[in-house]
């Protein structure tokens, strides 16, 4: 009977760390080094190379995927893109969040509603709807370190 | 004569003096057989090593059953699948957010916008 309680012991154990160690290799998969991107990659991101080294392999991943759309934006959306992205990689990971959440919430308003809270921002933040999209007018407070994911 | 002609040939003697047994010794050696047997548990019966088994330090333990070979076997795969579906999870949870990060950076608002609080509040007060 002991032999047939190890034995299962051993067997539970052994799918146990099997699984873990697939889940942990598959999850804290590192992501790509700026070196192995593809030209047109380091193009879109290019205002994040400098930091690149330091971003968790998630932040990579998005940011990686985020390009993928880039083609698809306008001129000016993606100029808007560029400019932002360092003030984007350097926002605590809680306020990437809330924005995601909040812009989720403010895309699924109608045009007007859309206009009125947008006008509203602007009254209230007048130097950063004034100034060009620029990573200082998106980061109108000193940047922290990249946070983790 | 070499060493297996010498084996056959007590074999062949032992053989023969099997066959040559008193009926009524065979069956004296017999029940002695079968009351020694008797005694023993069945649990120790299943663990005595077979004929020809190898041994290997367990003491006549032959290893998994098949069953539990198959049930680790498939353990292990339902492991290996459960992994790779919460992977692939998290990476179509990446793309969609990747989509989501592209409007975001290029809206006409800056992230900042959206990440504060009170643009919370405002989203609250205009639905």
């Amino acid at each position: 009977m002991a032999a047939g309680n190890s034995l299962r012991a051993l067997l539970l154990a052994a799918v146990l760390s099997a699984g873990a160690a697939s889940w942990t290799a598959l999850a804290h998969e590192p992501g790509p080094r700026w070196d192995a991107l593809t030209p047109e990659q380091k193009t879109i991101l290019a205002p994040a190379q400098k930091d690149w080294d330091n971003l968790t392999p998630l932040q990579r991943k998005r940011l990686l995927n985020a390009a993928k759309h880039y083609p698809s934006l306008t001129p000016a959306e993606q100029a808007r893109f560029e400019a932002r992205i360092p003030a984007w990689t350097h926002l605590p990971r809680e306020e990437r969040e809330t924005a995601r959440k909040n812009f989720k919430q403010f895309h699924r308003l109608p045009p007007e509603k859309k206009a009125e809270v947008k006008s509203r921002w602007r009254a209230d933040h007048p130097e950063a709807a004034s100034a060009p999209p620029t990573p200082a007018a998106v980061s109108p407070t000193p940047a922290p370190a990249p946070a983790a994911q | 004569m070499n060493e297996k002609d010498f084996a056959q040939g007590i074999l062949r003697h032992l053989d023969r003096g099997t066959r040559e047994l008193d009926s009524a010794l065979v069956g004296r050696l017999h029940e002695a057989r079968f009351a020694a047997l008797s005694r023993v548990p069945v649990r120790e019966l299943r663990l005595l090593p077979s004929a020809g088994a190898s041994s290997s330090g367990f003491s006549g333990w032959e290893g998994p059953s098949a069953l539990w070979r198959t049930t680790l076997v498939a353990l292990m795969i339902a492991a290996a699948i459960a992994a790779f579906s919460l992977w692939k999870a998290q990476d179509q949870d990446a793309d969609d957010d990747g989509q989501l990060d592209a409007k975001l950076l290029s809206s006409e608002l800056p992230p900042q916008a959206f990440a504060q609080k009170d643009f919370g509040a405002w989203l609250q007060e205009t639905r």
